[in-house]
């Protein structure tokens, strides 16, 4: 693990969470992983402070008081202790079709609306959504971040019919 | 004195006719659907041959549809009556657990009311008296059943969309603070009318009506409804 830094600034495929402006890099620290994501500026300010810090060895909590300090509330930050990143199982996942995830309660009703309207409804309860095409794209860690990134949770999408397949990712609190 | 007496006899009066009241509320709602049913089928009965034969007693080719619905009702009425007992069984089960999730019933008034409104219905669509007030063929009595039975099993899938709904709708303004634009649309998307004659125009009205949902929670967090 080398030292401070920023190992990846690894763009995770945000662009089914993220608006066309935004994007969010994966920070890596001493005890685990770091994400962050935001208006594309501000992101980039963020990458390229703790490449210029001449801090050797960061812990994740050194991480966000430094980005919290430096850059307030314009970008957001999860953190990810080595444990909980390698055990995805801790997230919590449903499958269902989307008549039956309604009707549960566990997404609002979005049927029959465009996808922008449905991750619009979405929005206004803090959950993420994804289209299933992009989300299948993710290795198995941006997954995790992407879910994490997501708010109170990640909803993935294959259509807003009755019968389309809806995840529902549900990100455990640390 | 007296007016202890009074006192007295009115709560005995009261107690006694408490348990008269009750009784009296008692329905046996699937003997007062067999008698109807009966009724109807043997009122139609001659009416049907009428129809068919023209008052003239000759081997007239019956229509096949009316033929199959008068057969149907004449062996089989008992057979579709108990279908109907079952269908609203399976309807009032589903209906105490309208999300199919196991959560215990809601306890805010909005949602009780709701679930009374739409238990109150199911018991309407029950009742064939009103599914065959206007038949006029063995044919009608037999889609009028069949639109009873549709309508019987739309009810719990209308409750747990009206559920559904309401439970973002409170999340999204909190418990006490939903505004009554957005209450009042919400109660007349419970009210909507799911007149549907076979399973698939069944289908049609749930989709309508839960697009309708998906406007309006659309509009709750764009701020499009007050």
């Amino acid at each position: 693990m080398r030292k401070a830094l920023v190992t990846a600034a690894a763009m995770l495929l945000f662009s089914s969470l993220c608006a066309a402006d935004e994007m969010g890099i994966t920070v890596r620290a001493a005890d685990g992983a770091a994400l962050i994501a935001g208006e594309e500026e501000s992101v980039r300010a963020v990458e390229a402070a703790l490449n210029a810090s001449a801090k050797k060895k960061w812990f994740l909590r050194e991480i966000e008081a430094f980005i919290t300090a430096e850059h307030g509330d314009r970008v957001k930050i999860r953190l990810y202790s080595k444990l909980e990143f390698e055990r995805v199982g801790m997230f919590r996942f449903l499958r269902m079709p989307l008549r039956r995830a309604v009707l549960r309660g566990d997404v609002p009703p979005i049927e029959f609306l465009s996808f922008e309207q449905a991750r619009a409804v979405l929005e206004g309860f803090d959950i993420g959504t994804a289209a299933r095409e992009d989300f299948e794209k993710l290795t198995d860690e941006q997954k995790v971040g992407a879910a994490a990134l997501a708010g109170a949770a990640l909803v993935v999408l294959g259509g807003t019919g009755p019968d389309s397949p809806v995840e529902i990712v549900y990100v455990a609190e640390r | 004195m007296k007016k202890t007496a009074f006192v007295i006899a009115a709560f005995i009066a009261a107690c006694l006719a408490a348990p008269a009241a009750r009784a009296a509320e008692v329905r046996n709602l699937s003997l007062e659907n067999r008698t109807f049913l009966r009724e109807k089928v043997g009122e139609l009965r001659l009416t049907e041959l009428w129809k068919v034969s023209r008052g003239r007693l000759r081997p007239n080719p019956i229509p096949l549809s009316l033929f199959t619905a008068y057969q149907t009702l004449i062996t089989s009425g008992d057979f579709l009556l108990s279908r109907h007992d079952e269908t609203f069984a399976s309807s009032l089960a589903r209906l105490r657990d309208p999300q199919g999730n196991g959560s215990k019933r809601p306890d805010d008034s909005e949602a009780e009311t709701v679930l009374r409104v739409l238990e109150n219905e199911l018991v309407d669509a029950y009742l064939l008296k009103n599914a065959l007030a206007e038949a006029g063929t063995m044919l009608e009595v037999r889609e009028g059943m069949n639109r009873a039975a549709l309508r019987m099993q739309s009810v719990p899938v209308r409750a747990g969309l009206a559920l559904s709904a309401w439970k973002w709708i409170r999340a999204f303004h909190g418990a006490g603070g939903v505004p009554d634009g957005v209450k009042s649309r919400w109660m007349s998307l419970v009210e909507y009318d799911f007149a549907a004659s076979d399973a698939a125009e069944l289908n049609e009205a749930v989709g309508r009506v839960s697009a309708e949902y998906s406007r309006l929670m659309l509009d709750v967090v764009t701020g499009g409804v007050k």
